[in-house]
Order: C-alpha cells, then structure tokens, then sequence
C-alpha cells in the first residue's frame, strides 16, 4: 500500500512536512500576533460563504380554485411526489377515474388518450417505480392541468397545438418502454409501411393525430398509390382471412411464448397479467371476425406472396422526386431528404456503435435542437441530450468524416460517410425496382445514368 | 468502531452504482460521504462546484443532530431527512450504521421517485461495502 | 478513524479541539485560518449562532502536501464547549485521530477544565478509544491574562489537575494574539499524522 523505508525515515518526512506548513507563521516562543485574530476573535464574523442559507419554502403553485375532482387529484399527486407508495398511487388513480367520469367521452380522441397514458405512468409507477423517470409526477400534474384546460377550453382546436400535442408528448416519454410516437404509429399503420398489395384493415379509431395524413403518408415515404381502390366485399374477405392468419400466427409464436417466460419469471406477474389480458383480447377479436366472415372464413389464407407483390410494384416510378445520394461503404447509396435530421462533419467523431446526441452539442453549454432538423425536431432537448443513435456498418475509417443521422418516427440510425450527400432530382423515366424485403434498411434500387442506386429509408417501428 | 480501508475498486463500483441510479436519473450530485462527514464518493454535474468538504461535514453534523432530535421525542431515527429549496432540493439517506449518502436535484425530479432509487441503491452500496 | 482514500491516494486526519465553554477553541482556529496560505488552507467553515458559542461545529481543512506518495490533508475541528450540548460534542468525536484539549486558566473555571477532561475520556470510551492511547496536547490558554488583574490559575495548578496522569506535552499560549497556537498545532498535526500512518500504512498492510 506505502513504498518501503517504513519507520523513521517516514517519520521524519511527516515532521519536516508539518514544520514547513507551520514555520513561517510562527517562530517557537515567539509571540506572533495573528494579522485578524487579534483581540476580538470570537466576534469575527465567519465566511459567510460557508453558512447554508435557508430558502423559503416555494410559493404556493395554484391560486385559482380548482373543481373538486381536481383539487383531490392534485392533492394526491403532491402526496405522490412526496412518496411513491401503494396507498398514494390507488389514491391518484381513483382521483383520475373521478376526472375521467366528468368528461365527454367525444371530446376529443386526445383527451383520452391523456388519461390513458396517465394512468399507465401510474401503472408503471406502482410495479417498477425505478423504471419511471424521474419527473413523472410533474408530468402528471402537467397532464392534470391541460384536462383542466380542455375541461374548461371552448375551442379545443386552439389548444391542441399548445397544449394537448405537448402534453401528450410529454405523457409518452414518461410511459417506460413505449415506443415514443405511438399514436402516429397507429394512424399510420393502414398506410402500410410494407408494399403489399392488400387493401388496408378497417381503419382502427382514429386517433387524435388525423389532421394531417397526406404529410404523414409524404414523409413516410413510401410508395402511396395515388388512390386505394375502395376495397371489394370480395377483397375485404380475403384480407380480413389474410389478417386472421397472421393474428393466430402472433398469438401462438410470440404472446404465448412470452407468457410462459413471464409466468416462469417472479416478479412479472403484473406483466403476465398484461399479456394474458392482451391474448384474451385479440382471441375475442379473432372469434369476432371468424363470426362476422361466416361462410367466407378460409383458416390458414396465406398473405400474398412477396414476388406477386414486386410484380404489382415493379412498373412503378421512383416514389421520392428528391434524393441525397451519397457512397457509404463503397456503394452509391440514397436518403430521403426529409429523413434527414443532421449531416455535417460532427464536432466529435467517434466510434462507437452508438452515436450519442450530445456529442453533436457545441460547447458545454449548447443545444443540440440548433444542429438537427426534421422530426427529430419534436423531441425536446432533455430526450435528444439521452438519445444514442445506432451507427450502421462497421466503424468509421480515417476518411468517412460526414455524420449523417436519419430519422423517422421513433428510428433513428446514423451513417458514417466519406463525403457530404448531393441531393438529385429523380427523373420520371429512371427504372425503380423495390426491395423485397419489407424489413431490410433499403427500400429498393433505382437505375440512374446506368448507375444502381439503393436508397435507404428508415421506417419507425 | 471500525476502521475502513478502502479500495479503489469498492469506491469504482460504488461510483458507478450511484451514476447508473441517481445521476442518469436527473440527479444534479449525490454525495456518498461517512458518519464523521468524510468524503467517500462525489459524483454529478455540479460535483466539483459545490463546497463538497463543508457539505459533508455539514450533513454528518446534521444527520447526527436530527437522529437525536428523533430521540428527543421518542423516536429511533427519522427516515426522510429532506431540505426543499426553490431551485435546489437535498435529501439525506442513511446507509447503514455508517455510511450518508447526500443528494441534491433540482425542482424537475421528484423526492417520491429520488426515494425510490436512494431506497435501492442503499442496498447496492452496501453489499459493494460488505463485499 | 482516518479515512484513507486509496482511490486519489489521500489520508485524511481529524484533529479535535476539545476544553470547556469559552476556552478558546475556535479562536485557535481563526487564528490558524487567518494566518496560513490559501493553498494550505481550506475554507473555514462556522455555524454562526447567536452569540459567540459554538453551537455545532467549526471545521477547519488543511493540506499538509504528499508525503511518500500520499497526500495528507489535516480537519480541525472544534466542539461546542457549553455542557449542554453533549451530544453535538460527542458526534463531533466520531472518527476522531488526535485531540488538542484547551485548558481555560480563570480560577472560576478550574473545575469546568476537569469536568470537561473527565466527559471527553467518556465520550471516547463510548467510541472504544482510550484517551491515554490517542494523540493528545494540553494547551494552557489565555496566557495573556496573567498580567492582568484577573485570577489565573498558574501552569502547575494546571498541570497538577490535568496533566498529572497522562504526562502528554502542553503548551502555552493566547489564541487571541496567536501565541502558542502554531506550536500546539504543530505538536498535535506529527502525532495525529504518524498514528495514522503507523496504523494504516505500516503496519495494516492488508
């Protein structure tokens, strides 16, 4: 633990050590007035930087008078923030089912999806509270006071931009393990991020975010048809068999199996719970539509093949008129414009599989929203400064210095790229074949001045 | 009372117990300090702006001073000892017989959820410390 | 206990001034605090209570430099003096390595002086420290007061009922004009310094 030479050698050092931090302020026997210590010592005030100040208590946060429902609520919120306990948690969710009760059901999609995603933060609270971040109960009383809002709002157009959307937001990234956009997933889901040529499902209900579809199928994008055809009785018997299959298929190779881990697993019977109910659901549904097709349910219809669905695809034109094309891993490859949420020559390079956010920060006190663009946008500044990008293909060499990251709902992935992307207009004669596989990172190859190009898009998951 | 030797390893896992629970979780600096108000571990954002050896001192003398005042009124010890602040909050956790462990965050963190994890990572500590 | 922090290779003592009510123990502290450099001093920290008792504590950092390869940082500390507050003066002993005990020389605190000896022996015992086996100075303090009218007790009444068993070094001085202050200090920091070294480093090689 000490180098050698124990015993008086060490001894010895200490006593020069001490003697030369006390000498030179006082000679022995020599009486050596201290400069301030003088006379008055006890009364010299002492560094006041060293005395903790006491702050008052903060003021009060709401003056208005609540309604009743809210006064409770927010009243077991503060009991809340206090301590996460069982006792406080039931509290604040009955508080919730008593605001809920006073609501108009058809008010807005949005509004209930609030109370939805309030009371799964609460949820989550009570069975894993370390897994809930920690500024989940002001998130709630944020929840609480937008209800307030919509409660008392004429105009709910007025707040859904200031108020609801930020809100919701705000709600999701609380919820632990839910997928950030969830319900733009949804909504764009009949889009089909997939190209197959069934006609989409019944849409599910619509849900709050249905203001802009044609910019959310855009900058999905993917190839939109310029028109669905309305589906035929006899098409929407073969999808709603087609859906049966893949339903089954879901329950029996991933719900099932996922069951008998957790019910194997102590401590996840609250989410075995979740999935037995969740299984019990989708098995209802499945009887549902079996009842509705009557004489058309054909078990095991099997989804179209994919190679009927490339021949279906395959005379289309290019569906993005804008590309960024680019060489990342000695290919020619392309991105979509919209996608992109940053490229430049990042302030540091690493590598990393996963590419953090703040890296991109200027200086210790910077932002990152100022570096990005794009949907990335929506995210605020506390989620973009955790968020680590996964960077594809192996890491950089001396020369790939361009960091292009592209985003799509709640996908991000980075590329590393020897030279910054040129954007081309994609003329309406190149040939554009797409790629089969529905998952793979390239949404197909496009045949450009003889050149193949793939283009790479992201779609959120 | 015993006395501690520590090792570079007890105080690495300790540190990084501490960053993974409470600094990630928006904590602004969580002190792991002894009973006589020793600094054993200081970690967070503003861990090297903070008055850190009067802070320890401090809240040993604190710890002490409230666990008697516990007594006073016939109580073993108290078990939340919490400052609020307008922007800054702290809260003080026992570890153990001998161990303090300070942690500071701001008006955005909530003191139930700061509980949560002080309660787990207590644990964690101590096994790091009782090997 | 000393608190050897391996991790930055740090050793750090704690000194205690300890003596009755109004004997001086901060006053020593200020003095060291006013009269050394920035950089071998930490800042110093008082409660300020009403009054010029010390209510809590007052702590005073120093770094004393690296000595083979360790760097030895010295706290003082002080108790508060008054018998009411027992329990703040025993917290204050807890992981204490060297004791400065400041003897107040008026002829109306001579039993205060003893009372004071006898409660740290106890507060020491409850830790499992004996007095005899610590680092430990006696200070006469208040030496200036001998030529003034006031009755002082002389150093070998103070000697006769303090240092009559333990026979460890005292020294004279005034706190309030530095006198005595640096070599009290100085005595206490190379016994406190080398019992923890002889402890920790020498011989516990574990």
């Amino acid at each position: 633990m000490i180098d050698k030479k124990p015993g008086k050698d060490f001894h010895s050092e200490i006593d020069e050590a001490i003697d030369n931090l006390f000498i030179p302020f006082a000679q022995p026997g020599e009486k050596k007035p201290a400069p301030t210590a003088a006379g008055t010592a006890p009364e010299d005030p002492a560094p006041a930087g060293a005395v903790p100040q006491c702050e008052a208590s903060a003021a009060p946060e709401t003056a208005v008078a609540l309604p009743q429902e809210y006064a409770a609520f927010e009243e077991a919120l503060l009991s809340l923030e206090w301590e996460i306990s069982a006792a406080n948690i039931a509290t604040c969710r009955s508080g919730l089912a008593e605001i809920q009760k006073t609501f108009d059901a058809t008010k807005s999609g949005a509004v209930g999806e609030i109370f939805t995603l309030m009371e799964k933060i609460l949820e989550a609270m009570s069975v894993a509270p370390q897994s809930v971040p920690t500024s989940a109960p002001k998130t709630l009383k944020e929840g609480l006071h937008t209800l307030l809002a919509v409660a008392r709002a004429e105009d709910l157009s007025l707040l859904e931009d200031t108020l609801i959307d930020p809100t919701l937001s705000e709600l999701r990234s609380a919820v632990p393990n839910i997928p950030k956009d969830y319900t733009k997933l949804v909504a764009a889901a009949p889009a089909g991020s997939e190209a197959k040529e069934e006609p989409p499902p019944p849409p599910a209900p619509e849900k709050s975010r249905t203001r802009e579809p044609r910019a959310e199928a855009a900058d999905l994008g993917l190839e939109l048809p310029a028109a669905i055809p309305a589906p035929a009785p006899a098409g929407l018997a073969e999808a709603v068999n087609v859906h049966l299959t893949v339903l089954e298929k879901c329950i029996e190779k991933r719900i099932i199996p996922l069951e008998n881990l957790f019910a194997k697993s102590p401590g996840y019977e609250k989410l075995l719970a979740i999935h037995v109910e969740l299984r019990e659901r989708l098995e209802k549904e499945r009887q549902s539509l079996i009842a509705a097709l009557a004489g058309d349910y054909r078990p095991g219809t099997q989804p179209p093949s994919e190679e009927a669905a490339v021949a279906e695809t395959e005379s289309r034109p290019c569906p993005w008129p804008l590309l960024a094309t680019a060489s990342w891993g000695g290919r020619s490859v392309a991105f979509v414009p919209e996608q992109i949420a940053y490229e430049a020559k990042p302030p540091k390079k690493t590598d990393a599989p996963f590419y953090a956010l703040t890296n991109l920060k200027k200086g210790f006190f910077g932002k990152i929203s100022p570096a990005i663009k794009g949907e990335l946008l929506r995210q605020d500044e506390s989620t973009l400064k955790a968020l680590r990008v996964p960077v594809v293909g192996p890491a950089p060499g001396p020369e790939e210095n361009t960091l292009l990251i592209a985003c799509k709902g709640n996908c991000c992935l980075a590329f590393w790229l020897p030279e910054p992307s040129r954007q081309i207009e994609v003329p309406a004669t190149a040939s554009w074949t797409p790629a089969r596989e529905p998952d793979s990172l390239f949404a197909g190859q496009l045949e450009l001045g003889g050149k193949s190009i793939a283009v790479i898009t992201i779609r959120s998951v | 009372m015993q006395d501690f030797i520590l090792t570079a390893e007890i105080l690495d896992k300790a540190r990084t117990a501490i960053e993974s629970s409470l600094i990630q979780a928006g904590v602004r600096t969580a002190l792991l300090i002894d009973g006589a108000g020793n600094i054993l571990s200081n970690c967070g954002q503003d861990s090297q702006e903070i008055d850190a050896i009067s802070l320890a001192a401090l809240a040993a003398a604190n710890l002490g001073a409230t666990s008697q005042i516990a007594k006073l009124i016939g109580e073993e010890d108290f078990s939340l000892l919490f400052h609020k602040g307008k922007n800054g909050n702290i809260h003080f956790g026992r570890i153990g017989e001998e161990l303090i462990l300070i942690t500071i965050f701001g008006e955005e963190v909530s003191l139930g959820l700061v509980r949560c994890r002080v309660a787990e990572l207590t644990n964690t500590i101590l096994q790091i410390f009782e090997g | 206990m000393a608190l050897i922090d391996l991790s930055k290779r740090e050793v750090h003592c704690k000194i205690v001034y300890y003596g009755p009510g109004r004997c001086g123990k901060t006053t020593n502290l200020l003095t060291v605090h006013s009269s050394m450099a920035d950089n071998t001093r930490g800042k110093m920290l008082t409660i300020e209570t009403k009054g010029d008792r010390t209510l809590f504590f007052d702590l005073l950092p120093l770094n004393l430099g690296t000595i083979q390869g360790f760097n030895i940082r010295i706290q003082l500390y002080t108790v508060p003096g008054q018998v009411m507050y027992a329990a703040t003066r025993k917290l204050v002993l807890k992981g204490v390595d060297g004791l400065v005990f400041v003897a107040d020389p008026l002829q109306v605190r001579r039993e205060r002086n003893i009372e004071s000896l006898e409660d740290l022996r106890k507060n020491l015992l409850d830790y499992g420290l004996k007095l005899e086996e610590m680092p430990l100075v006696i200070q006469f303090n208040k030496r200036d007061l001998v030529d003034t009218p006031i009755p002082t007790l002389t150093v070998e009444e103070l000697e006769a009922d303090l240092n009559s068993t333990l026979k460890v070094k005292t020294f004279e001085a005034s706190a309030v004009t530095g006198m005595g202050v640096f070599e009290t200090l100085r005595e206490i920091s190379k016994l406190t310094v080398r019992y923890v070294a002889n402890k920790h480093l020498l011989h516990d090689r574990k």
